[in-house]
């Protein structure tokens, strides 16, 4: 991993990572660090992490408000979506890698997956937990990746968000054929940091939506019988660029 | 897809309630579902931050009794979308620019304006009333018969959709059991009972009393324009569930839940 990259990384966790001007800036560095003696190129690196650190401090200031933060997120992956490096067919891969980063970050399955399953969470052995939250993590990347694909091109309008506590509600609308869709994404805070726990979809939200369909699977077919299907389905649903 | 699913499919729903009514005062689901009224109103609370974050409980349940007969009508749906009305919907497509079909898809939602006015006015939103007829006026003058839809772009005017299962609901009516129509799809007992209703309120209806067939015909197209701006919607949809009979169930439940709740938020605006 770049050296610049990784010092933002780490400091910057909420902040959009793969902006092309980051991307750029990583390059610029480079360049300028090869053309410069030794002591200087301490010298920017030790100005460089100091600068992190800055934003560090600054980033729990500037994302204090989910609505904020939902949309550095939606930023991030809007830039790697219309990016034009990574459209082309030999960057898919890593493009969509590029994605799967910034959901797994942005998203909390662990949290997901407890709630879609409600009351048989607690029957489930630690190993079998993980397990599932690995399946269902893939099964949202999957469908989450292909809906906001479609949506690229669309605009995305943020609503005035509402916070209680550590949880939020932050309505979106996107315009789609004339018609506004809306889609709140709900937050909750753990650690200074927003996550992702369900999306809401015209009124329907997307846990409790698996949650009765998975309440009717493990009430037919056992635990077993849905982590079958789910299989299934991560293995059908077309990754993209392949 | 949902929505257009749960539009008014007026005819079936005059056939099917020539079944439904004869026992209507004493169908034993209905009284139960005005005995639980206050169950209703305390699970439509509004309040977005009551979930399942800090208690484990389940969301909306809806009795399904009729499951069996239901599915078979959701595979029939499934059928006649697959084998009649995409394939209709795509030529339609292929013939007519899209932005001539969401004028249509406009001009036809500007004639159901009594259905909204009336569902306004019978839960008390007298300025989402307001707001409907200056919509109506002005789509209907100046949008050109209601093609365009000025009010909205030129005037900021929002659509106030209610229908009469919306109003039902507002009143603390609760979903009553689950039923899958054959070519209306999904619905519940209250909001079978609003789109018998509302087709007395809307233009539709009224052709349709006149002459079967026009209102048919006019009924058909209005299904296959708006079906040819959505598709590729119920195949993700397809795609993305697991069992499409349960999570069409769910997702229908939620999706009136949230208008109705959205009806109680906007009631505050006067």
């Amino acid at each position: 991993m770049k050296f610049t990259s990784a010092v933002y990384w780490y400091c910057c966790p909420g902040l959009p990572r793969h902006s092309p001007s980051l991307l750029r800036f990583d390059y610029y560095f480079r360049v300028v660090m090869n053309k410069l003696s030794v002591r200087w190129q301490t010298t920017a690196i030790l100005m460089y992490c100091l600068f992190a650190l800055l934003l560090k401090a600054d980033e729990a200031a500037c994302l204090n408000s989910p609505a904020d933060y939902m949309q550095s997120a939606v930023e991030e992956i809007m830039a790697i979506l219309n990016d034009d490096q990574l459209k082309l067919p030999e960057n898919s891969q890593h493009r969509r890698e590029l994605i799967l980063t910034v959901v797994r970050h942005h998203f909390d399955f662990k949290e997901m997956s407890k709630l879609t399953l409600g009351k048989h969470w607690q029957d489930m052995a630690d190993a079998d937990k993980d397990h599932f939250v690995e399946l269902f993590s893939r099964l949202i990347e999957n469908s989450y990746i292909n809906k906001i694909e479609t949506y690229s091109d669309e605009k995305i309008i943020f609503l005035k968000e509402s916070v209680r506590e550590n949880k939020s509600l932050v309505p979106t609308l996107i315009k789609h054929n004339d018609l506004d869709i809306p889609i709140s994404y709900k937050l909750y805070k753990a650690q200074d940091r927003w996550r992702i726990y369900d999306v809401i979809i015209e009124g329907v939200s997307l846990v409790q939506n698996y949650r009765s369909q998975f309440n009717d699977i493990i009430m037919k077919e056992k635990y077993a019988g849905l982590v079958k299907r789910i299989d299934e389905k991560v293995g059908k649903i077309p990754v993209e660029g392949q | 897809m949902i929505k257009d699913i749960s539009k008014a499919k007026l005819i079936a729903v005059l056939l099917f309630l020539l079944v439904l009514v004869p026992g209507w005062g004493n169908h034993s689901c209905l009284r139960v579902n005005f005995q639980s009224s206050a169950w209703a109103a305390e699970e439509m609370s509004d309040d977005p931050f009551l979930d399942d974050l800090d208690q484990q409980e389940t969301g909306p349940e809806v009795s399904d009794p009729l499951e069996p007969v239901n599915r078979f009508f959701f595979h029939f749906n499934d059928k006649l979308y697959f084998w009649a009305l995409k394939p209709v919907a795509r030529a339609y497509g292929a013939v007519l620019p899209q932005d001539v079909r969401i004028c249509i898809r406009n001009a036809f939602h500007n004639l159901f304006f009594p259905v909204r006015f009336v569902n306004n006015v019978l839960q008390g939103k007298f300025k989402n009333a307001g707001i409907e007829v200056s919509r109506f006026l002005i789509n209907t003058t100046a949008g050109v018969a209601g093609f365009g839809d000025p009010a909205k772009d030129v005037f900021g005017l929002e659509i106030k959709e209610e229908d009469l299962g919306q109003t039902f609901g507002y009143w603390g009516m609760g979903d009553g059991i689950y039923f899958c129509w054959p070519v209306l799809g999904p619905s519940t007992m209250r909001d079978t009972a609003g789109l018998f209703g509302d087709s007395y309120l809307s233009p539709l209806g009224w052709v349709m009393q006149n002459d079967l067939n026009d209102g048919l015909a006019l009924h058909g197209g209005q299904q296959v324009n708006n079906t040819s701006l959505v598709i590729g919607d119920y195949e993700a949809f397809l795609q993305s569930s697991f069992d499409p009979y349960i999570s069409l169930r769910d997702a229908y439940i939620q999706y009136r839940q949230s208008k109705i709740k959205d009806s109680e938020k906007n009631a505050k605006i006067y």
